[in-house]
């Protein structure tokens, strides 16, 4: 059979050309997602800081928890740190020549300007300069805590030398520290941030844990055996992992593992979704084919080929055909991945010097899924043609097959609808972002089971149509004849349209009813009167935050420690670690500057040794009020606290709330500072108080309430970008599926255009013909998209916003209508042009 | 000739002598019914038939549309099953055979000529040829294949895709094919419906040499008397029913006969 399908092949290009493209469309969409995720996976900075180091050590960041059945792991979120005794033990290995500890410190460098900018720096310990390594090229080592050494680029960018004054934000104020040298890198080209050196001393009373590193740096002797070092470094600090050749950036950048993350997610939620798809259009243009060769089958049947023999042949085209169209499309799947690559770089998400990692494992993966796809695709087509009847062959014309759909494609389809409408509960369980996410997988289902269905849900609607065709004359009266003459045509092109449309309105409007309802939430729950924002990396030093509670005209004031903890879930009895986005608040002031809007308990009774939260993580967390709750928090530390309350508003305010004592050495410096007015006090009076408190403060500014509320939109507008970026790179492809198969589908009614034209149709009444059956397939695939988006989009808004009308993007609404109307127009005008102009009686003595 | 038609047994009951044993005979029917349930009650496609056809022999079935004429042919290759009867293939019977056993039957001792579309339009003309063989796992007889290619005419062709041959070429291809695996039996479905008179006498000489010069036995399926006049012997179907039967039939004989036919 092989030969033949190898010649059925090449001899119907043709043909097959529609087939080919979805299938190298869907490996490139599957190879672009598998090299992000290896990038992911694999890819790396090169270590800059520690680039003289042969290994490095770093807190564990990794979590478990035991379940009754298996353990599940997460990642801590907060970076990681290793006790200072790590130095010691390390220290007597045989190889090493220098072990020291670093304390990475956020610090701000007030400008010379004095105009209360400030330039972030990463501050060390000069110590810590062997393993840049670091070296003089002006000047001394800080000889005492006053003395500084700063990198050329941050010297440069400061306009300071030897001697020069620098001053360094401080609580409570700014401490001026002078340059004894400047330190020079032999890779300054690569410099990712500014470093500047302290006087080790100095380094670990400015570290917020003192007794901790970290990251632990190992210099090997010259001609020592490296892996076997590293080797002994597992051995001597079981508790650490040791990074080395290709993986230091891991602990040097904490960026990079976000970005990596990022493109794990992203990658991996986008090539699941681009292979359903990928299935869905290949099965439509493999059904599409298969109509057009019943007649060809039939003779294979009357000659004497076997069902079996049929189906096999069917598949082993489509193994051919998938093979080259999977390897041929995996080529440029490479340039899709490294232009979304650069798109998230240009929003910032993912570190521009990323290097992206690129193996052949994603080009190998992705031609198996495309076969793998393509076949599974085909079974249902290979058991038609073995279906088909020998007496097709000895009939003159070629009825388009029965409509009667199959007992098992009913019921499978109906518990896909069935699936997809309780998928699109998940909100209303789940009111986070990750239960929003609930959406986009009840709209897949919801068409899956549309597909099915097909013929018999499209019946009735074709039926409507018609009706209202036939009071048109000529054209109506064929289109509608045509549209329902064919109804499984008619549905195996319906579906992907049904799949854009549904699918491009659910993610779109998803955002925007998440937009919504945080900004809501964030409008109604705020009470401060005025914010402060630190504009550095060093965050609101406490002193300021007494500074501000002692003015008269402030009333009650709070900090927001910004930092995610990590708690079990428990589904089907096992543990799932849950992540959630958490915030420290001072304990007096929750209820009054920031009201979550608390359903149970009492917001009053947060103090150490207790948390809020918001009610359907509560549920998820298997808590309620009075409940002890075990949480790891941001950097590892296992914690029990008791649940206060629990609240509504958690997209606004996070899931959890907390005492911000309790978080203090468990996350980075405070962002914010929440200000209420006093008693008497009107926010204009407050502003001005404030307003002396930040000019004595460099690297703070005001904000006002609204762009606080603000900046949580921008954070989530990245995060929608990205998933536009993905979610335009799969509709690009359902539109080349789309335009594909109704090309095929209308070259494939040549004989029908001739015989109309030599009947006398004119080819004005052709075009407008077909035109009008466009019309209808638009319309039935923007109802059909219209309803099974609006399916979940309700329920999410009644979640969310407490209404079932979702706020709709009446300017979406129009984009999306118009863009599949002017897609579907082409693909259907541009065949029909072409075979018009051929003249009519060639074409229907020609063989199909 | 004569001994061809004295082989050859069409009667209402079946019960007549023949001169060949079971086994040889390509083509036999007793008592076969095709029903048909319709909304007010059922439709006998196919009544009471019972035929022999022998080995050697031109077969023509004639008949008004509607008379039953595919159902007959789809009924005798094994595609249909009759509701009542029993059919053999080639000594066979073909009741309580699954599909892949009819199937495979059919590939052995069937070969069929319809009325177009006979061939599949990705292989070339060598290759349609000799697909059944392929299907069937045979090997092939390279003296057989350049008779019958030589014989049907298309010897210089065999490069060619079908969409590059006339009408005519087509069927000989057809048949060509249709005589490759030797069959017991050929089943033409008004294999010339499609052609002008004079391409049409081709094919139909074609048939005839086949039968004269390679022993195959033909079934034709037509409604035109010139074609039927090929044959050694006219079957009428009226309504399911063989009513008559007309050994030497001619053009003019068959057009009587079919005129008869309508009126009754």
């Amino acid at each position: 059979m092989l030969s033949v399908a190898l010649k059925t092949l090449r001899a119907r290009k043709g043909a097959f050309a529609g087939t080919f493209l979805a299938l190298a469309c869907a490996s490139c969409l599957v190879t672009a997602s598998g090299v992000l995720v290896e990038s992911g996976l694999r890819a790396s900075v090169e270590p800059y800081r520690y680039a003289g180091a042969e290994a490095v050590l770093g807190g564990d960041p990794a979590v478990e928890f035991d379940g009754r059945h298996r353990t599940t792991g997460a990642v801590l979120p907060e970076p990681v740190g290793l006790p200072r005794e790590t130095v010691q033990e390390v220290a007597g290995l045989t190889g090493v020549r220098t072990v020291v500890g670093d304390h990475r410190l956020s610090l701000d460098v007030v400008s010379p300007e004095r105009d209360g900018e400030v330039t972030p720096v990463s501050g060390h310990g000069w110590d810590t300069a062997p393993l840049g390594p670091f070296t003089l090229v002006d000047g001394e080592a800080p000889g005492d805590t006053g003395e500084v050494v700063v990198d050329a680029p941050l010297a440069e960018t400061l306009q300071v030398t030897v001697g020069d004054r620098v001053e360094l934000v401080e609580d409570g104020g700014i401490r001026p520290y002078e340059v004894s040298g400047v330190a020079g890198h032999e890779d300054d080209a690569r410099a990712r941030e500014h470093v500047l050196f302290l006087h080790p001393d100095e380094a670990a009373r400015l570290s917020p844990a003192p007794d901790s590193f970290q990251a632990v740096g190992v210099v090997a002797e010259e001609g020592a055996d490296v892996d076997r070092l590293a080797d002994e470094l597992v051995a001597a600090v079981p508790d650490a992992v040791v990074y080395e050749d290709g993986t230091v950036d891991r602990v040097e950048f904490i960026d990079v593992g976000e970005g990596r993350s990022l493109l794990l997610l992203v990658a991996l939620s986008f090539g699941g979704l681009a292979l359903l798809i990928a299935l869905f259009v290949a099965t439509t243009t493999l059904a599409l084919v298969t109509d057009r060769r019943l007649r060809e089958f039939a003779v294979l049947r009357a000659i004497g080929a076997t069902p079996r023999q049929v189906a096999r042949m069917v598949c082993v085209e489509t193994l051919l055909l998938s093979l080259i169209a999977g390897v041929s499309g995996s080529v440029p799947g490479v340039l899709v991945a490294e232009a979304l690559r650069s798109y998230f770089a240009h929003l910032g998400a993912v570190p521009a010097d990323l290097t992206p990692a690129l193996g052949p494992l994603p080009f190998l993966v992705a031609v198996l899924l495309v076969v793998a796809t393509a076949v599974v695709g085909t079974l249902g087509v290979a058991a038609s043609a073995a279906r088909t009847s020998p007496v097709e062959a000895l009939r003159e014309t070629r009825a388009p097959g029965p409509v009667e759909l199959p007992g098992w494609r009913r019921g499978l389809g109906l518990l896909c609808l069935l699936l997809g409408v309780s998928a699109a509960m998940t909100p209303l369980g789940m009111r986070t972002e990750a239960g929003a996410a609930g959406t986009g997988g009840a709209v897949l289902v919801l068409v899956l089971g549309i597909a099915l269905l097909g013929p018999a849900l499209t019946g009735p609607l074709l039926g409507a149509a018609g009706r209202l065709l036939r009071r048109l004359p000529v054209s109506g009266f064929l289109a509608a004849a045509a549209t329902a003459a064919d109804p499984r045509r008619f549905a195996t092109l319906l579906t992907p349209l049904v799949l854009a449309v549904g699918f491009t309105l659910t993610m779109v409007t998803t955002q925007s009813v998440l937009g919504a309802a945080a900004e809501r939430q964030v409008d109604e729950g705020l009470g401060a009167d005025a914010v402060l924002r630190a504009t550095g990396s060093s965050g609101v030093p406490p002193q300021v935050v007494a500074r501000v509670s002692a003015l008269p005209e402030t009333g009650a004031e709070s900090i927001l420690r910004d930092t995610s903890v990590i708690v079990r879930a428990d589904l089907f009895g096992d543990s799932e670690p849950m992540e959630l986005r958490a915030q420290g608040v001072s304990a007096g002031a929750a209820g009054t500057l920031l009201d979550p809007g608390v359903v149970a308990g009492d917001l009053s009774d947060l103090r150490p040794g207790t948390v809020a939260l918001e009610s359907s993580s509560a549920d998820l967390a298997g808590v309620g009020v009075g409940d002890e709750l075990e949480v790891v928090l941001g950097e590892g530390t296992p914690a029990t606290v008791r649940l206060v309350a629990e609240y509504e508003r958690g997209l606004g305010f996070g899931q959890a709330l907390f005492p911000e004592q309790d978080l203090e050495a468990h996350s980075g410096p405070p962002r914010r500072l929440l200000v209420g007015a006093a008693e008497g006090y009107g926010r204009q009076r407050l502003e001005e108080a404030l307003a002396s408190v930040i000019a004595d403060q460099p690297g703070l500014e005001a904000e006002s309430v609204d762009d606080l509320a603000a900046d949580g939109r921008s954070e989530s507008r990245v995060a929608a970008w990205i998933n536009f970026a993905g979610l335009g790179v799969i509709l690009a492809y359902v539109a080349i599926g789309v335009l594909n198969s109704l090309v095929m589908a209308t070259a494939g009614r040549s004989r029908e255009f001739a015989l109309l034209r030599l009947i006398g149709t004119e080819r004005r009444m052709v075009v407008r013909t077909v035109l009008l059956e466009t019309v209808v397939l638009v319309a039935a695939a923007v109802l059909l998209g219209t309803i099974v988006a609006l399916v979940p989009l309700s329920v999410l808004s009644v979640a969310f916003l407490g209404s079932p009308f979702p706020p709709w993007p009446e300017g979406l609404y129009v984009m999306v209508v118009g863009a599949t109307a002017l897609i579907c127009a082409v693909a259907v005008l541009a065949p029909t042009t072409v075979m018009l102009r051929r003249h009519p009686g060639q074409t229907v003595g020609a063989d199909e | 000739m004569s001994s061809f038609r004295e082989s050859f047994v069409a009667t209402g009951d079946g019960s007549e002598i023949h001169s060949e044993t079971v086994e040889e005979i390509p083509l036999r029917m007793e008592g076969v019914y095709r029903r048909y349930d319709s909304e007010g009650g059922s439709i006998d496609a196919l009544a009471d038939i019972s035929l022999s056809v022998a080995r050697g022999s031109f077969v023509v079935l004639m008949g008004p549309s509607g008379s039953g004429k595919s159902t007959f042919l789809h009924c005798a290759s094994g595609v249909d099953r009759p509701t009542d009867g029993e059919i053999w293939l080639g000594g066979v019977p073909l009741s309580g055979m699954g599909e892949n056993d009819l199937t495979r039957l059919r590939r052995e001792r069937v070969g069929f000529v319809f009325q177009a579309y006979n061939l599949l339009p990705a292989l070339d003309v060598q290759d349609n040829v000799t697909l059944p063989l392929r299907l069937a796992g045979a090997p092939l007889d390279r003296d057989w294949a350049d008779r019958i290619l030589e014989r049907v005419g298309i010897a210089d062709r065999l490069g060619h895709r079908p969409a590059e041959l006339s009408g005519g070429q087509q069927q000989r291809v057809a048949i060509a094919r249709a005589l490759i695996g030797r069959p017991d039996l050929i089943l033409a479905d008004e294999p010339t419906g499609a052609l002008d008179s004079d391409t049409g006498g081709r094919v139909l000489r074609l048939l005839r040499e086949s039968v004269d010069d390679l022993d195959q036995t033909v079934l034709m399926v037509t409604h035109d008397p010139v074609a039927a006049s090929y044959a050694d012997t006219a079957l009428f179907l009226a309504d399911g029913r063989i009513v008559d039967s007309l050994d030497g039939p001619t053009a003019p004989t068959v057009a009587e006969r079919m005129s008869r036919l309508g009126r009754g």
